[in-house]
């Protein structure tokens, strides 16, 4: 049990999945960022009231390291924006990856005490990914580190350790899992008429759809609602699917069925239908695409590349047909 | 994208685990414990938490379902049951956590998921109204959730600034950010228009009722923030 493991985590596989989730989630937290410059909002959200932010630690008992080190100013703001803007294109382009992902990570971390309440969910979600890919072998594919060392975007196909690929399906899975048990919520059981998500989509924080619809796609709320809290809950089934799909030479008629059936990819398609769907009915901004960017780890690199080949492959037919 | 192909798993493990794949391991393990317990949802209800108005609907509600099963529970009695657990279960966290919260604090990293684990019937709508200065009438400027009109509303629709003041608005009692959030609307709006003399920010309670409980009652008045111009920008110069 214990080698078993050992050897768990000590399996190496070629870095282009790892390396897929660090551009997605890269590209997201650079929209996210350029949102900020968009909406003129680098001094509001970077620093505190006195100097024009809305940020206000009088109350901390330990204050932000950077505003201790320097004190709220625009220009503090403006060094802590910029400072987490090319740390994430470095980033993202896969250029000092590491160090890049580490400045991103610790910048983004001040830049979250300094106004907690604009720091959301999903912003300690990214953080826990971009800390995973900075110990992990992401930028020895599809990098200008890898293009810098080997000549090649695509790396060398030298092989890293999976452990980081693994720690973010598990995070997945935690996300997923905490999430169906934590709504306890009467709205999300037949006592409370499974309206949870109708009660959502209303709330004028959140909603996209007018009354009228909503009201008229009532019964299809409840259907989702139903649906999403009983796939939350079942998330934990993912890692098993795992498993059984690693010794599908052993017996077992949960075994059989659940690989005949192809358990994960359904598993991640009404994920990712859920996530699609909560884009275009729900204002939560970044937070589909980020959940989506995770996704490609739960795929092993040979995936990857059959499925790109098969990509090239539907590409080079239509090309073809229209010559 | 590289090129491996074949069967993964076997070809995937180094022959013989070194000392630090079996340290590494270790730490793993120790990791993923660690995250769980930061994770697990645990009901944690504190005393502050039943000035919210969807708590004491909860709370009624439960009751109800549990007298319904046969447990004979009083409200009270449920509820002092609920924050006697939710006290334990939040020391007991706090004390695993603890030595790990430096990390977590510099790094900003955690765990703790609940996407609308209580979606909320008496949601607050966030309400701009503005007036010309000398006049008595306010006119609506920004009525949440309407799409954008300009720079300012389009900020106020982006997720960072959205949790400003739902987060911090929308409670029983205002947290300073949203004040600070009020002073910054003001600030642009005084800024982009020099005819406006004072503007208003309100987080109205907006009651969202299924469709099988009738009419929904107009918005409640509340949170309400006014700010004069002369207070925002300065009094101008004589």
């Amino acid at each position: 049990m214990i080698g078993a493991w050992i050897r768990l985590w000590d399996r190496r596989e070629p870095a282009s999945a790892l390396a897929l989730v660090r551009v997605f989630m890269g590209l997201v937290i650079c929209w996210d960022l350029a949102q900020v410059l968009r909406f003129d909002l680098v001094v509001p959200l970077f620093t505190t009231f006195e100097v024009g932010g809305m940020g206000d630690v009088r109350r901390y008992t330990t204050k932000p390291e950077l505003l201790e080190w320097v004190g709220p100013s625009v220009g503090q703001a403006w060094t802590l924006y910029l400072v987490c803007m090319g740390a994430a294109v470095l980033f993202t382009v896969g250029l000092l990856t590491p160090l890049s992902g580490l400045i991103l990570l610790l910048a983004w971390a001040q830049w979250a005490l300094i106004l907690p309440p604009s720091d959301r969910g999903i912003d300690m979600l990214m953080r826990n990914v971009v800390l995973l890919l900075v110990l992990s072998g992401s930028h020895r594919a599809w990098s200008m580190d890898a293009r810098l060392r080997t000549g090649s975007w695509a790396g060398d196909g030298r092989l890293v350790t999976a452990w980081p690929r693994y720690l973010l399906v598990l995070q997945l899975v935690f996300v997923y899992f905490c999430a169906g048990v934590s709504k306890v919520a009467s709205s999300w059981l037949p006592v409370g008429d499974w309206s949870a998500l109708y009660i959502a989509m209303r709330d004028p924080a959140f909603r996209k759809l007018d009354a009228e619809t909503l009201h008229f796609l009532y019964p299809l709320t409840q259907l989702g609602t139903v649906v999403s809290w009983t796939w939350e809950w079942l998330s934990p089934l993912l890692l098993v699917a795992f498993y059984f799909r690693a010794t599908r030479t052993r017996p077992g008629r949960f075994r059989a069925i659940c690989n005949r059936t192809s358990f994960v990819s359904i598993f991640l398609a009404i994920g990712a239908a859920f996530h699609v769907g909560t884009h275009f009915a729900l204002q939560l901004g970044i937070f589909p695409l980020a959940m989506l960017a995770v996704y490609p780890a739960c795929f092993h690199p040979d995936e990857l590349a059959r499925l790109r080949q098969r990509l090239t492959r539907v590409i080079a037919w239509r090309g073809s047909q229209h010559d | 994208m590289t090129e491996a192909t074949g069967p993964a798993p076997p070809g995937d493990v180094t022959a013989r685990p070194s000392a630090w794949a079996k340290v590494r391991a270790l730490l793993i393990f120790f990791v993923i414990c660690l995250q769980w317990a930061d994770a697990v949802p645990l009901p944690e209800l504190k005393k502050r938490d039943l000035e919210n108005p969807i708590a004491q609907a909860e709370l009624d509600r439960w009751t109800g379902v549990l007298n319904g099963l046969g447990v004979s529970i009083g409200r009270e009695e449920l509820l002092e049951r609920a924050l006697v657990v939710g006290d334990a279960t939040r020391s007991a966290r706090r004390a695993v956590l603890r030595p790990w919260a430096p990390f977590r604090r510099l790094t900003g990293t955690g765990q703790g998921w609940g996407l609308f684990a209580y979606p909320d019937p008496f949601a607050g709508r966030l309400t701009i109204v503005e007036r010309l200065e000398g006049e008595d009438a306010w006119r609506d400027y920004y009525l949440a959730p309407a799409p954008a009109s300009d720079g300012l509303t389009a900020a106020l629709r982006y997720r960072r600034v959205r949790g400003v003041w739902d987060d911090a608005g929308d409670r029983p009692r205002p947290r300073k950010v949203y004040d600070h959030f009020v002073d910054w609307i003001a600030h642009r709006r005084f800024s982009a228009d020099p005819s406006l003399g004072a503007i208003e920010v309100r987080l109205d309670l907006h009651r969202v009722l299924r469709p099988d409980q009738g009419e929904e009652p107009p918005d409640k008045r509340r949170h309400a923030r006014m700010r004069e111009r002369a207070d925002v920008m300065g009094e101008p110069p004589s």
